[in-house]
């Protein structure tokens, strides 16, 4: 369907100064109210005029949610946070490297610089379909397009599919799932902490969003704690392009080694499901074990286990085991 | 002439004002109560319009005027066939155009219904939200090769038919050729669209003034002139009360040329009509939909060789989809057929395309414009041919060149100009040599790439060679007029759109008048400043309007000579140019700016007499009798990982000829940028519809083109053999980078991919696409296989 327009059509812009006036805005405004953050998925979606708010709260006035602090047990990135101060930030660079590579794999400069963390965690999925407005289960309606047999779906799941087959764009998602991050969400009168791959949802859960964020809801940071600082770390993220390009599959891994063999892991992929994958089942296989060929082997075939593709994303089935096996490679 | 300005590598003179953001393009036009237009498209890929209701639309707040089909009038009228079928025996042609809004039917995805006009663009688009349009969808055309068959619906019943026009052309028996060769391969080949992705999408911006009665357009148009011309004629106007103004311009390649694209007809029409000015941008979504594309072809070929390798025969069937309409008629599939020729000597050949309307945009010339299909058919066809016959595949194409002692040569089948395909002139060899040494094959093949294997990287090398047609006529022309000041001005037709013709042009006058670049002020494109061309297309600046530009300089120059001469009493042969003055070579005493010269051209009594012309001003018109043949050959190595099915670009290298080069630098500049389009085709770009005729891919976060990251560094270097069908002996570049890279990169693929993986026959390939192919290759326990253990 050729929906071809370009003119964001008229809606209120609120900027509060603080997440108080912020979260009373969104709880006024209830499901008719949209978070602005960087803008960088925003203003595609209002410039399709596929969404349309009635209310935009612009979060670029709240200073308190900009800044990357030290907690003593780790460190605190506010959600407003530009993805290239996250990559440019000496605690990152330092102890969590394994963000700052995959941060440093989001798209351009241009858009590190104007693209937010929260943002970057809380975009919708790039589903070709759904994003040109067809009327999708993911968009209220009553079928998947991507699914269907002649679809053109190379860009889709493989794994997690609930009658959407759509995948989580973000690469900064599956390296805090690795580090072990929390996501701190607030509404007006509460808070609530989430585990990072909890924050992610799939299509079984809801099928129309893809984070645990309801209206009225903000993310307003993202907890790194120190269990993983410092650790041996893997990112790679394969992409038609060499930049400017969502994920065709990724994997971030972080590793404590003992000795020879691994003593901890923590692995996540993305681009593979509506949600960024943690691989707990290969991560118990490994522990323990020396990552060697063998084990690499075993952790790449069980990586895929289940894994069903759609007509034209076969590739991602070897991508995803291969780039599991280099995971464990890396430590080797 | 000590230094001459012709060769050298001078910065392009436009570039100080492109990169401070002074460049004025279409949509810096802003007019005093300026209104907008938006066009509604239609949804549907094939259907019947019922009714289309706008009341609603006309009723919003701040719309001027909603126009639909009916509400055209006696100005609806299909557009013009722009390139009538050449005169080719058995030839069969069903033209079908556009008419401004659809009419009756719909007959691709974005084709136009309305157009509403408002004070704001954002008002445009809330009120044609408000227009009901009842379309009645039919099942639509999309597979090229289901088309034609019986129960697949028309798309213009008038014709009774999809087949839009097929045409044969042969030499030589082929039949024969094949009955006695040695060895005959076949292959199927595919190579589908692409969009040209130019930066800039089109716009226009149209202001009739009503107290001098004229209408001036800023358009992205590669050829202002026909599109003054053909307006003047539909908005019944003298061609002198209409400017079209083609500024700057963010990439044309093909598209931006004399459509008359419905926006281009309608938006003249309501300024005028309205009495105030009209612009209309168009959005990136909406250039999928409507700007004319490239691209879609499926070849069935064989080629027949001795056992030397030597060429007998080609025989080539293929169909050619021109999408909804057919306005350019066989520029681009008579292309591919012809350039499929390449710089091969081929007794015999057979060749017959089918052209189809599919329910998808129509189809003209991009960049290449259906040359890069023929080379990648050939090309491949060699590849094939080499393996089986265990001959190196560098060797074959060196055993079948055309020889150097044999130019002009006449291929004897009719080209995209209705003239014999003949080449000027050329010299294969020598770049070829030059090419297989700068990508060191040599150590390749006998050992780098199996070294590298055993390192577990699969490398491969590609090397290809192409001819190019370029500088086809019929003529342009150029002034070059001396002004008080000293500055040259020099106007011409021709559009711009990036190629460096205010810098190229200027250092052709600057040459012959002694005056440097920064002393001459190019125009192209304004058609107020001159009156007379047809525009920038089949890689004809340099070749066409570049002569003229030279030509009217040196009429300039024997003005001043003659000037000269009489001033001082001496001999013309006494006398130089050089530095912005005309002087007795070793006498400073006797020298004289252009400038002053000019003015004493220009005197108030006996300024004209019998013979002379006032001023230091010349006109001159320059028509080549045939195109400039180009060629080269391009040679790359890949990495493909076979991990991740990516590959990766190590090595580009490109030796090419265009005859004479003007300016090295921009001559490389058109070969980088063609290169990287040709990247874009071979690797990242594809329109994906599906069977309903949806477009699914509209938007450069889908239909990928490449980026910095994704082009390597390219090597280049020069031929020269200069072309005799014109003075300076230049002949094109604008599209040369593109049109053998999808060959180059395919052979490289299959280089890396190793024995036992299947023939790649198409483009373009994909990762996705490129692990199926491998997967086959590890199924046939073929190397690289998608690495099961794997090297890491
Ligand atoms: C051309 C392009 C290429 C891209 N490539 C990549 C890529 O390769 N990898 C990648 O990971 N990303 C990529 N992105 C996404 C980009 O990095 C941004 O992260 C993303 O678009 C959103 O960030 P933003 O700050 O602009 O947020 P916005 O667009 O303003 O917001 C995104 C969504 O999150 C919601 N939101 C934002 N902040 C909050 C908050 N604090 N609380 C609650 N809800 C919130 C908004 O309501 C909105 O729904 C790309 C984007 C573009 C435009």
């Amino acid at each position: 369907m050729a929906i071809i327009r370009d003119m964001i059509p008229a809606f209120d812009l609120f900027q509060p100064a603080s997440v108080e006036d912020a979260l009373a805005l969104l709880a006024e405004h209830g499901e008719d109210a949209w978070v602005l953050a960087g803008g960088l998925d925003t203003f595609d979606w209002l410039k399709d005029r596929i969404k349309r708010p009635k209310a935009v709260v612009d979060l670029s006035g709240v200073e308190e949610l900009t800044g990357i602090r030290d907690t003593g047990a780790g460190i605190e990135i506010g959600a407003m946070t530009p993805l290239s101060r996250v990559v440019g930030d000496p605690r990152v660079r330092a102890d969590f490297a394994l963000l700052r590579e995959a941060a440093e794999h989001v798209a351009t400069p241009q858009i590190r610089n104007q693209g937010t963390l929260g943002g970057n965690l809380s975009q919708d999925t790039r589903c070709w379909y759904y994003r040109s407005g067809w009327p999708c289960y993911r968009a209220g309606g009553n079928t998947c397009y991507a699914s269907a047999p002649k679809a053109m779906n190379r860009e889709h799941c493989i794994l997690g599919r609930s009658r959407c087959v759509a995948v989580s764009p973000s690469d900064t998602a599956p390296a805090l799932i690795a580090l072990g991050a929390r996501m701190v969400v607030r509404r007006a009168g509460s808070e609530s902490i989430h585990e990072a791959q909890d924050f992610f949802i799939g299509p079984a859960t809801d099928i129309q969003r893809m984070t645990v964020l309801r209206a009225g809801d903000l993310l307003t940071a993202v907890r790194i704690p120190e269990d993983w600082a410092g650790a041996r770390h893997y990112y790679e993220k394969v992409r038609d392009r060499g930049s400017w390009d969502f994920a065709l599959v990724s994997v971030a891994a972080a590793f404590r080694m003992d000795g020879d063999t691994i003593g901890d892991a923590r692995i996540a992929v993305n681009g593979v499901a509506p949600f960024p994958v943690r691989l707990d089942s290969v991560e118990r296989m490994v522990v323990g074990h020396a990552p060697d060929e063998a084990l690499a082997t075993e952790a790449g075939e069980l990586a895929v286990a289940g894994a069903r593709p759609l007509r034209h994303n076969d590739y991602k089935v070897p991508l995803m085991r291969n780039l599991v096996r280099r995971a464990i490679r890396s430590v080797a | 002439m000590a230094d001459s300005l012709i060769g050298q590598g001078i910065r392009r003179v436009e570039d100080p004002v492109l990169l401070t953001g002074r460049g004025l393009f279409v949509d810096d036009v802003h007019r005093p109560g300026m209104l907008h237009a938006h066009f509604l498209r239609s949804d549907f890929a094939h259907g019947i319009i019922g009714s289309i209701d706008a009341s609603a639309a006309r009723a919003h707040p701040g719309v001027v005027a909603v126009y639909t089909a009916d509400d055209l009038g006696d100005y609806w009228a299909k557009g013009p066939l722009l390139v009538p079928p050449p005169p080719i025996e058995g030839l069969v042609f069903n033209e079908a155009t556009a008419g401004p809004l659809a009419r009756g039917k719909v007959r691709h995805v974005g084709e136009p219904l309305a157009m509403v006009i408002a004070e704001s663009r954002y008002v445009a688009e809330d009120a044609a939200a408000h227009i009901v349009v009842d379309v009645e969808p039919l099942p639509a055309v999309v597979d090229i090769e289901r088309s034609l068959d019986p129960e697949a619906p028309l798309i213009h019943e008038e014709l009774g038919t999809n087949l839009a026009a097929r045409v044969g052309q042969s030499k030589g028996d082929y039949a024969a050729a094949a009955g006695g060769a040695h060895l005959v391969v076949k292959r199927r080949f595919t190579y589908d669209r692409g969009v040209s992705g130019a930066m800039e999408n089109r716009g226009i911006v149209a202001d009739w003034d009503p107290v001098s009665e004229k209408l001036t357009v800023w358009d992205t148009t590669q050829a202002p002139i026909p599109i003054r011309n053909g307006l003047a004629r539909l908005l019944g106007l003298m061609e002198s009360q209409v400017r079209v103004v083609a500024p700057f311009i963010g990439g044309g390649f093909g598209p931006k040329i004399m459509m008359f694209y419905p926006e281009e007809v309608l938006v003249p029409w309501i300024a005028m009509k309205l009495g105030r000015p009209v612009k209309w941008i168009e959005d990136r979504q909406e250039s999928f939909f409507s700007t004319t594309q490239e691209r879609g072809q499926v070849h069935e070929a064989e080629l027949a060789v001795d056992a030397e390798g030597r060429i007998l025969g080609v025989r080539d069937v293929f169909i050619h989809d021109t999408g909804a309409y057919d306005p350019y008629g066989l520029t681009v599939p008579i292309n591919a057929q012809c350039t499929l020729l390449g710089p091969y000597e081929v007794p015999s050949y057979e060749s017959e395309f089918t052209v189809v309307f599919t329910n998808k945009t129509t189809v003209t010339p991009v960049r290449g414009a259906g040359r890069q299909h023929g080379v990648f058919v050939m090309e491949r066809l060699l590849d094939f041919a080499a393996a089986e016959l265990g001959i190196d595949r560098v060797e074959i194409r060196r055993r079948n060149y055309v020889p150097a002692g044999s130019f002009p040569f006449n291929h004897k089948v009719l080209f995209q100009d209705f003239a014999d395909l003949v080449y000027d002139s050329g010299d294969y060899l020598p770049a070829l040599d030059r090419a297989v040494e700068m990508i060191g094959y040599e150590d390749f093949v006998k050992g780098g790439q199996a070294a590298a294997r055993a390192e577990g990287r699969h490398l491969g090398m590609g090397v290809v060679s192409y001819v190019e047609g370029t500088g086809i006529g019929p003529y342009e022309g150029a002034r070059v007029t001396v002004e008080p000041s000293g500055i040259v001005r020099v106007a011409t037709g021709v559009g711009t759109q990036g190629q460096g013709h205010f810098t190229t042009f200027a250092q052709l006058v600057g040459d012959v008048l002694g005056v440097g670049v920064d002393r001459i002020r190019v125009t192209t494109g304004d058609t107020g400043e001159f009156n007379w061309g047809t525009g920038t297309f089949a890689s004809r600046g340099i070749v066409v309007a570049g002569n003229a530009c030279w030509e009217a300089a040196r009429m300039v120059r024997a003005k001043v000579l003659a000037l000269a001469s009489k001033r001082w009493g001496v001999a013309e042969s006494e006398l130089e140019l050089v530095d912005g003055s005309v002087r007795v070579a070793g006498d400073p005493g006797r020298s004289m700016e252009l400038g002053r010269l000019a003015v004493e051209a220009n005197p108030l009594r006996g300024a004209v007499t019998p013979g002379m012309e006032p001023g230091l001003e010349a006109t001159a018109y320059f028509g080549p009798a045939s195109g400039a043949t180009a060629s080269g050959v391009h040679a790359m190595i890949v990495e493909v990982d076979p991990d991740t099915a990516m590959v990766e670009i190590l090595k580009y290298v490109v030796v090419h000829d265009c005859g004479e080069v003007v300016n090295p630098v921009i001559v490389e500049g058109q070969i980088h940028g063609g290169v990287a389009h040709g990247i874009g085709n071979a690797f990242y770009e594809q329109l994906v519809y599906d069977d309903d005729g949806q477009l699914l891919n509209a938007s450069f976060m889908d239909y990928l083109i490449p980026t910095a990251t994704d082009v390597p560094s390219i090597e280049t270097a020069h031929v020269v053999t200069p072309s005799p069908l014109n003075p300076l002996g230049v002949k094109g570049v604008g599209e040369a980078g593109s049109i053998p890279t999808g060959a180059a990169f395919a052979q490289a693929v299959q280089d890396a991919l190793g024995s036992g993986a299947p023939d790649v026959c198409e483009i373009p390939l994909s990762p996705n696409r490129l692990w199926e192919i491998m997967e086959v290759a590890a199924r046939s326990g073929a190397r690289p296989g998608h690495a099961e253990g794997g090297a890491s």
